[in-house]
């Protein structure tokens, strides 16, 4: 029998979605059809008749709406066509299940926690450096949610995810942190993902659904950077001092020289040869003549 | 243990019974709208980004202080419920309330953040006799009348086809080849709103993907040029043109068949018969189709107008290519300077007169230039540059009496008759005495009547006696009732509004609620609506606006056109090939390959 009269036999058209010759011919194997779609599928608007649609009520039964809501708004920019994967949507329900799991073991002393700005004035170290990355990214959130950038908020968000996650607290202080972190989180997270943001919220002992409580605003004061003075050395010798962020790479200590008007004296018309950095000690530029 | 499901349902239900997403008028207000679904019977993964983006809006205005309005509502009326009536027996009605009840069930699973006390559908007659009191206030206002229009026509089943229901020229039904057929019918004059539709276009810029608002623009297509009369003895032909720079080059003037003078002229010249055929060919073609790729056809008439710039004597021809509709339904040809003239001219052995070279280099050769440039062989307006020209020769002519400057634009008037079932009834009474009698007011709505079968033969209104025939208003006579109903973009121009006041049973809104929430902050949409949606939309703001019913020139300030969902897929066809198959090689070698 010729393939196109076993395709007339079956009322199949050769635009048709393969999967159902695979069925009319007794094959029922969903992996084979994964890795022929992978391999060689198009991606195309999802419709009926290309038999490429995903029902949203089978993925609300198998991942919830959260998940799917937190997958099409991080799949990409809103103007801007998106590929359904499965690996795709999977990976926003792993997040959401990773976010669940780690605010329960942390939960009990969460509850158990107060925190207010006062108190988180004066930290040090890598709790400072948490409260930091937490404020940076509400403040960025802001921004990207004004211009509608929900994907690049939610990138944002999972990378204070993984921060958190990789933070092991231990004294009173690091619970404070790790509080005003999470329910920033969760705040940032309400309007994609609201219904484990209001479930979370309420086991950290609210009694109210969470538009009842004020939004969270960046904290200046944790935004900013500590800076140190660093002398500019000029063929070894010492011609002006620059201000830098602590750790400042050699790039940014190189350009802040560069523009400072005191260092442009000594080396205009000069080649720089080389430049020596020391971070958070010093720079020395190495100039001779062209 | 997360377990989506149970967290989702626990929530769904406290915001609901905590009524925590009704808006009420006060403080500062921000209106984030998603365009209503057709009840089509399930929601698809496009919906359901479309409102997911809306209600991340929606939540996010809200802890930011605004009080916010963010409804849903149904786009209920239109031809898939009539297709299931006929195919499946249903009555419209139920397969689409049964349609809407399932799918409020799915979007609220999904959690969205709506105030469903506001929420409508179209089909309702508490709806739908606000369309028919915006129709009565357009007729009111001039600004609806009747003429006929070109349908698609099964003469087997006697009934008016959408375009979606013609396939491959034939019946979706009977497969019966379809006709074309002149009926009459309701337009609304958005050509009166032109003009402002486009000078408005500046107030959104910024604000609407650029893309949208040059389709806007293209759509409404202004044009400025002259309006020039060529003589065939005592009879004026008017032919619009943008390149009056050009009519020292034209060399033929072309009608559209369906110009009313087209047989007049071929009388003249002796041509009838030739002429009726080639009109009748070419009227088998829908309007649509023709001009496209097809090969340009024509006939000569038979006769010779006269050059008003020049007094030399013109070949007067009828072709396909010339659209009745578009500009006057005749051109002035200048096959030197249009490509699809020279093409014309070219076939027929018409001459070609070079009147425009550029201003650098050559003229092009075989085929026409279709730029500007500096006249040549134009009289006193050789060495003038086409811009300069245009005023200059227009004026000249104007002063003789033969033109004058004009605007045109591509935009037409929006035919909103529609000869089915599923949509709102028109409210018109035709009287024998009186003639045409728009139903008063407090007569509203009109009803559209439940009792029906609905058998795809003809429209189904016109078989229910109590529904056609009436009394009519003025003279208490017998009349009958239009029976058409109304395009469904009807419906969806104005839902916007209805969402400030949807209750309100004594006018189509309160002006005031209307002054506080509108204009809608966020719209998001698919980028298929850039016109006609956004269009109508626009267009009855504008005409609410003349009424003073509201306060705003725009509806919607910002739009935010969101992207496809799209997903991988196989053919079959592109199956066998990657296997290097095809269709006639045996099944066995594809049983061989796959294992
Ligand atoms: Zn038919
Ligand atoms: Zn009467």
């Amino acid at each position: 029998m010729r393939i196109g009269d076993f395709l007339k036999e079956h009322k199949l058209s050769v635009g048709d979605n393969v999967r159902f010759l695979f069925e009319k011919l007794g094959i029922h194997d969903e992996k084979l059809l994964k890795d022929t779609e992978n391999q060689m599928g198009e991606p195309a608007k999802m419709s009926k008749s290309k038999a490429n649609t995903v029902d949203p009520e089978d993925a609300i039964n198998a991942y919830g709406a959260d998940t799917v809501r937190l997958y099409i708004l991080f799949a990409g920019p809103v103007e801007k066509d998106f590929e359904w994967t499965d690996e795709g949507v999977q990976g926003a329900y792993r997040f959401l299940r990773r976010l669940w799991n780690y605010f329960h073991e942390n939960l009990e002393k969460l509850k158990l926690t107060s925190y207010s700005y006062e108190e988180l004035k004066d930290l040090k170290g890598k709790v400072k450096e948490i409260r930091r990355k937490t404020h940076t990214t509400l403040k960025k959130y802001m921004i990207d949610m004004e211009e509608l950038a929900f994907n690049t908020a939610i990138a944002n968000i999972m990378e204070l995810m993984n921060t958190l996650q990789d933070f092991e607290p231990t004294q009173e202080q690091d619970y404070k942190v790790l509080k005003e972190s999470f329910e920033i989180l969760l705040f940032m997270l309400y309007p994609i993902t609201p219904h484990i943001c209001e479930e979370l919220w309420s086991r950290l002992g609210y009694t109210k659904p969470m538009c009842f409580y004020p939004f969270p605003k960046p904290d200046e004061a944790a935004l900013k950077v500590e800076e140190l003075e660093i002398p500019v050395q000029i063929n070894g010798k010492l011609r002006a001092v620059i201000t830098l962020p602590v750790d400042a790479d050699e790039q940014t200590a190189k350009s802040t020289a560069l523009s400072n008007e005191k260092v442009r004296k000594f080396i205009d018309g000069k080649e720089i040869k080389k430049v020596i950095y020391v971070k958070n000690k010093l720079i020395n530029l190495v100039v001779g003549d062209v | 243990m997360y377990d989506p499901q149970k967290v989702e349902e626990k929530w769904q239900k406290v915001w609901e019974e905590m009524n925590l997403f009704k808006a009420n008028e006060g403080g500062e207000k921000a209106y984030v709208l998603e365009m209503f679904p057709y009840p089509s019977g399930r929601i698809h993964m496009g919906h359901v980004r479309n409102y997911t983006i809306g209600d991340v809006l929606a939540r996010f205005l809200r802890f930011k202080g605004y009080n916010v309005l963010h409804p849903m509502g149904w786009d209920a009326f239109g031809l898939p419920a009539e297709n299931a009536a006929i195919k499946q027996g249903v009555h419209p009605a139920d397969w689409t309330y049964e349609n809407i009840s399932y799918m409020k069930r799915q979007l609220k699973r999904l959690g969205f953040s709506y105030d469903w006390d506001r929420e409508i559908a179209t089909c309702d007659p508490e709806y739908y006799r606000w369309n028919q009191w915006l129709f009565l206030k357009f007729y009111e206002k001039g600004l609806a009348y009747r003429k006929l229009a070109e349908v698609n026509w099964c003469p087997n089943d006697q009934t008016v086809l959408a375009n979606e229901q013609v396939v491959d020229g034939r019946c979706w039904r009977c497969s019966t080849p379809v006709v074309r057929k002149e009926v009459p019918s309701w337009y609304l004059k958005i050509t009166a709103y032109a003009e402002r539709l486009l000078e408005d276009l500046k107030l959104l810029e910024g604000k609407w993907p650029e893309r949208v608002i040059s389709q806007q623009r293209n759509w409404i297509g202004k044009s400025e040029g002259a309006l020039i009369k060529f003589y065939v003895d005592d009879i004026p032909i008017e032919v619009f043109t943008t390149r009056p720079d050009t009519v020292f080059g034209a060399t033929f003037l072309v009608l559209a068949p369906e110009h009313p003078i087209t047989l007049e002229l071929a009388k003249r010249g002796g041509k009838v018969q030739e002429v009726m055929s080639f009109v009748r060919k070419v009227k088998s073609i829908p309007v649509k189709e023709r001009g496209k790729e097809e090969e340009k056809e024509g006939v000569f008439l038979g006769v010779y107008a006269t050059n008003p710039a020049n007094g030399e004597k013109l070949l007067v021809w009828s072709a396909n290519y010339v659209l009745y509709e578009y500009g006057t339904g005749a051109i002035m040809a200048v096959p030197a300077h249009d490509q699809r003239d020279y093409e014309f001219a070219l076939k027929y052995q018409l001459p070609i007169k070079y009147v425009v070279r550029p201003s650098e280099g050559d003229l092009p050769k075989d085929k026409a230039y279709e730029e500007e440039g500096v006249l040549i062989d134009s009289g006193a307006f050789s060495g003038m540059s086409s811009q300069e020209a245009k005023k200059s020769i227009t004026s000249w002519l104007k002063e003789r009496g033969h033109a004058d400057f004009r605007i045109t634009y591509r935009l037409k008037d929006w035919n909103i008759s529609r000869q089915r079932y599923w949509g709102t009834p028109i409210p018109i009474i035709y009287c024998d005495r009186c003639g045409t009698v728009p139903v008063p007011e407090e007569d509203l709505p009109v009803l559209l009547p439940k009792n029906v079968s609905i058998t795809g033969h003809g429209n189904p209104l016109e078989t229910v006696e109590d529904f056609v025939n009436t009394t009519c208003p003025k003279c208490k006579g017998p009349a009958k009732r239009e029976t058409d109903t109304m395009d469904t973009f009807f419906d969806s121009s104005w839902y916007f509004l209805r969402y400030c006041d949807p209750k309100n049973e004594k006018e189509i809104f309160q002006k005031e609620k209307v002054a506080f929430w509108m204009p809608v902050d966020f719209y998001i949409g698919g980028i298929e609506h850039a016109v006609l949606h956004l269009l109508y939309a626009r267009f009855f703001q504008k005409f609410l606006y003349d009424l003073g019913l509201v306060k705003d020139k725009e509806p919607f300030l910002r739009l935010i056109t969101q992207g496809m969902v799209l997903k991988k897929w196989v053919s079959i066809e592109s199956y066998l090939s990657h296997l290097g198959l095809t269709q006639e090689d045996d099944l066995e070698e594809l049983f061989r390959r796959l294992w």
